[in-house]
């Protein structure tokens, strides 16, 4: 096989060949260093590439396979965090000039449980400066879209959606606070998964929302994504939020179909205005297929949705400016003006105003478990348009309308499932007359992941999406 | 935005004691502004009796 081509495998491939000793991690590791010299520099997906610790693990689990030592769950597989999480030894800068010198002292626990499992670092991936969006001269350079280098991967876990576009490493964690997992996936053609809140720790994990936070299991395919989440869920003493709940086979429940499953389509969502007519279009033929493979789709109305961007910013962007209060204070200068500004605004709203969005959420929440009483499932666009361009993406706002159509409103998608703390999937379904990918999500009940994977690799299965590359991709 | 807008903004900032570029005061005062007008549905929503939750209790956690 050309080493070129073993990028091409997914991480179910490399661990099965690599246990069955057909596959060196050597050589796959060699393959995704080589790629990334060559296509990095156009993408900047990476921030930091660990290339002598990544051969120097290879190296070692040559060895114990040789040994005879059991294999772990990702024995072999070349992948890269988001650079929130904290990495021992490693420059975490959190995609922001104030953290340009941080070097933590130790790994965040998705990133141990990563390691513990056989998977391979190869690097530190770019993102919005402190997990935000909207960053307009980001300190590492700005990360192209590999499916269009004029366009974003998506916001915050940028570097996430671009790597696995153009396959600069198999799989991701990125992090998701309202959808910063779910839309980069969805802008690059790949799976992005927000758990449940308190499935995944996140000690060790820079905060943007400390009760929005959720570490988003990223690949090229539903199975990838399945067998990353099985690794880095669970209870977590370090984050004694985290849930005790027994941690689900997630790839053995992919194959059992979805026969009289319940789906519901959010008319909120699905028939608002300003929902691009490709995307609207991609999402029925979505539908379509759902109800051939045997589901049961209906429409359903989740009315507080319409207020959710708004709720979202209310809420995540005041908790973040409290987060970051110390930073704003004494090096607001070091910040991007986009970040900058936005955590200032944050820091004035009022506290009533605060308190009454926070128990709007309560209501939104039951609004959500009110209609999951009657679906197994829901389903919408992740994204009301696919992947904008970036000079429009980071242009400073003309007005409130400005601001209502570019900055609150495309937040409900993704955000509203973050505010209920309710788990949601991104999967590819299709492109837009722009030849751009777009996402299905796909939400559910509270720790339902094993449903939405369930649902989402039956639809896998039946389409092929998932199988089309970036041109860049492509270019060898 | 107007101008008693942008010098509100200022005023709540220093309050809040942090400090605006001044040729930034107008975009903090634009976001701060639409972020409350597009949270004007909330006064007509009936919240009594609802407490604010940061983190919902997992209610089925016990059932494993």
């Amino acid at each position: 096989m050309m080493a070129d081509d073993l990028t091409l495998l997914s991480a179910i491939g490399i661990v099965s060949a690599v246990r069955a000793r057909k596959l060196s991690p050597i050589d796959v590791v060699e393959a995704y260093l080589a790629r990334i010299e060559r296509l990095d520099p156009k993408v900047r997906a990476y921030i930091t590439v660990t290339r002598d610790a990544a051969l120097a693990e290879a190296r070692e689990q040559e060895l114990a396979l040789a040994a005879g030592k059991p294999p772990g769950p990702l024995c072999g597989v070349p992948v890269a965090v988001k650079d929130q999480f904290q990495t021992s030894g490693v420059l975490t800068t959190n995609g922001s000039r104030a953290y340009r010198d941080f070097v933590p002292a130790e790994d965040a626990t998705v990133v141990a449980r990563l390691r513990q499992a056989g998977a391979i670092l190869l690097g530190k991936l770019a993102m919005s400066e402190l997990a935000l969006g909207g960053t307009r001269s980001p300190a590492w350079g700005v990360t192209r879209n590999p499916w269009d280098l004029d366009r974003t991967p998506g916001e915050s876990s940028t570097g996430s959606g671009a790597a696995l576009a153009a396959r600069l490493c198999a799989a991701s964690v990125g992090e998701d606070t309202g959808g910063s997992g779910r839309v980069p996936a969805a802008y690059c053609n790949a799976v992005g998964l927000r758990p449940t809140y308190t499935r995944v720790s996140r000690h060790g994990l820079m905060p943007a929302c400390w009760f929005l936070d959720q570490p988003a299991p990223m690949a090229n395919t539903v199975a990838d994504c399945a067998l990353v989440l099985g690794v880095i869920a669970g209870h977590d003493p370090k984050d004694p939020g985290t849930s005790h709940r027994p941690v689900p086979d997630y790839l053995a429940a992919l194959p059992k179909g979805i026969r009289g499953l319940r789906v519901g389509l959010i008319r909120e969502l699905h028939e608002h205005p300003d929902v691009h007519p490709d995307v609207k279009r991609a999402v029925e033929a979505a539908t379509e297929t759902l109800r051939s493979l045997g589901a049961i789709v209906r429409e359903v109305s989740i009315p507080l949705i319409s207020i959710a961007g708004a709720l979202y910013i209310a809420i995540g962007d005041t908790e973040g400016a409290g987060a970051c209060d110390e930073l704003l204070r004494s090096q607001a200068g070091e910040l991007d003006p986009a970040t900058r500004t936005r955590l200032q605004a944050a820091s004035l709203v009022p506290f009533k105003v605060y308190n009454r969005a926070m128990k709007a959420r309560v209501l939104l929440r039951r609004q959500f478990l009110d209609v999951l009483a009657g679906a197994d499932v829901l389903v919408s666009c992740t994204s009301p348009y696919s992947a904008p361009l970036h000079a429009d993406l980071t242009a400073p706002f003309v007005d409130g309308d400005d601001l209502r159509t570019r900055f609150f409103f495309r937040r409900a998608f993704t955000g509203s499932y973050a505010l209920a703390a309710l788990p949601a999937i991104s999967v590819p379904c299709g492109f837009g007359a722009n030849a751009l990918p777009i996402g299905l999500q796909i939400g559910g009940r509270p720790f339902g992941e094993e449903t939405l994977l369930r649902v989402a690799h039956a639809y896998e299965r039946a389409t092929s999406w998932h199988e089309m590359r970036a041109p860049l991709a492509d270019a060898a | 935005m107007t101008r008693a807008n942008v010098e509100r903004v200022i005023e709540l900032a220093q309050l809040a004691g942090i400090a605006l570029e001044a040729d930034e005061a107008g975009e903090v005062a634009d976001r701060f502004y639409a972020l409350i007008r597009a949270l004007e549905p909330l006064s007509g929503l009936d919240l009594a009796g609802i407490e604010p939750v940061a983190v919902f209790a997992d209610e089925g956690e016990h059932d494993g």
